[in-house]
């Protein structure tokens, strides 16, 4: 027979009681106006995309039609468009993952004194708006001769996302394990090539969520793209769609179809490439959480 | 093997107030096995870790074969060290594990296959080239360790020892 004491021990360290009925409803009756919310924009999108006449709000297409696919293609140059937007994307991502490793490497293994400090200087420079220092990056292009280029749209973007990658980066190698390079060094690697061959390996979820991140950051920027080009052969997606407006006798008109057909093909690599990475994102966002 | 000579070393750790290791001399000669007991935190893994070029001492010289070696990189000084944490590369097969340092030295493909093939008969994990070092037991991955220092012997005249700290 337990002692008073021994069963109210054991009622406050049992399993907590299973959520009622009513608790489960309301939990997914709110989970399910979040997911709504998010995807009636996809329903427009999607419906819009077929439809001649499309118009601002859902509506089923009276004639369900390829033509707006057609047009944007034909009309507005949207192929290059697109291919221009890949291109800098991935260049990007490149960049930026090899940036961030080298990096994030460094302020894991080197031991300074500094080394706080440099860590919330890099995280400050994250909070700064692109707003306010747009002007001064497009004196800074000018300067260099980097707009209309894409050397100038890559590199920019890529130093966009740095300082936060850079400290993603970091906690993840912070979580590899010295012991791994050093007996790299010893089986006798040279520093540079014990970091690709056997601490990136062990880090690659890491470099999942770097490289998802950089190249969703730079397939939907826009505001650097309006600044740094004005020229026809380099205009990304995103441009692409600010000239579908047509302008007659006086007033701007939207043409929802062509920009509905652009957003669907906008939209589907993204999807595309989170459904492919999704696993490793998930794992590398959750062990950077952990870090945390 | 070789002789090793440490000759007045120290070192010591920024965030420490006390040295690591305090004006270290050892005479270890060649062939000689040594064990270095002490209780925790006494300096006998950072004495063995400079030693291998991991860590560097701020004072004192290190001789192995009486040729100085504190300015060399860990992967010039032809040490061999076996980790307390087994340091088994997490994402390839063991056969790779302990190809690794093989394939460093350039050996022909023939040449690496015969030496871990020789390696894993010793130790008999010869079936458990195949897997990686999270499907094995501890007591494997202990004796997979130990062919990393093992495949690096017969044929060279490389000096080599092992320092292990438990």
């Amino acid at each position: 027979m337990t002692t008073r004491a021994e069963s109210r021990a054991a009622r406050s360290t049992a399993a907590p009681r299973g959520a009622s009925w009513v608790e489960t409803v309301a939990a997914h009756l709110v989970f399910g106006v979040v997911v709504l919310f998010f995807l009636v924009p996809f329903l427009w999108l999607f419906t819009s995309a077929f439809d001649a006449d499309a118009v601002a709000y859902i509506r089923v297409p009276a004639k369900p039609t390829l033509d707006n696919f057609v047009r944007i293609f034909t009309e507005h140059d949207f192929g290059r468009a697109l291919v221009n937007s890949v291109f800098v994307a991935g260049s990007t991502m490149v960049l930026d993952v090899v940036a961030v490793s080298l990096a994030g490497y460094s302020l894991s293994r080197l031991d300074l004194r500094f080394k706080s400090w440099i860590m919330y200087a890099v995280l400050l420079l994250q909070t700064m708006p692109l707003s306010a220092t747009m002007v001064p990056i497009y004196g800074l292009a000018r300067a260099l001769g980097l707009r209309n280029s894409y050397v100038g749209l890559i590199l920019i973007h890529a130093a966009i996302e740095l300082p936060f990658l850079i400290w993603l980066m970091k906690n993840f190698f912070d979580n590899v394990p010295r012991y791994l390079e050093e007996a790299a060094w010893l089986d006798g690697r040279s520093k540079l090539r014990a970091l690709v061959e056997v601490v990136l390996p062990v880090a690659r979820n890491g470099i999942g969520v770097v490289a998802g991140l950089s190249f969703l950051a730079a397939w939907a920027e826009v505001l650097m793209m309006i600044i740094l080009i004005d020229s026809q052969d380099l205009k990304t997606v995103p441009l692409a769609f600010y000239e579908t407006l047509r302008t007659q006798g006086g007033y701007t008109e939207v043409q929802y179809g062509l920009v509905a057909a652009m957003g669907v093909l906008y939209a589907v690599p993204v999807m595309a490439i989170f459904l492919a990475t999704r696993r490793m994102m998930v794992r590398g966002l959750v062990a950077s959480s952990r870090g945390l | 093997m070789a002789r090793v000579e440490y000759d007045d070393v120290s070192k010591r750790f920024p965030t420490q107030d006390r040295a690591a290791v305090d004006h270290l001399d050892l005479d270890v000669a060649d062939g000689e096995f040594l064990v270095l007991l002490g209780p925790s935190g006494c300096g006998k893994t950072t004495a063995l870790r400079m030693l291998a070029g991991l860590e560097h001492p701020d004072h004192g010289d290190i001789l192995i074969d009486g040729g100085s070696v504190v300015r060399l990189e860990p992967k010039d000084r032809d040490v061999a060290l076996v980790f307390q944490s087994y340091a088994l590369y997490p994402h390839m097969s063991v056969r790779d594990n302990i190809q690794y340092p093989l394939r460093i030295r350039k050996l022909s493909p023939a040449e690496q296959s015969r030496k871990v093939e020789r390696v894993a008969d010793l130790l008999g994990i010869r079936h458990l080239l195949p897997r990686r070092p999270a499907q094995l037991s501890g007591g494997e991955q202990q004796r997979r360790t130990s062919t990393r220092s093992s495949g690096r012997i017969p044929g060279r005249s490389s000096r080599r020892f092992r320092s292990s700290s438990v």
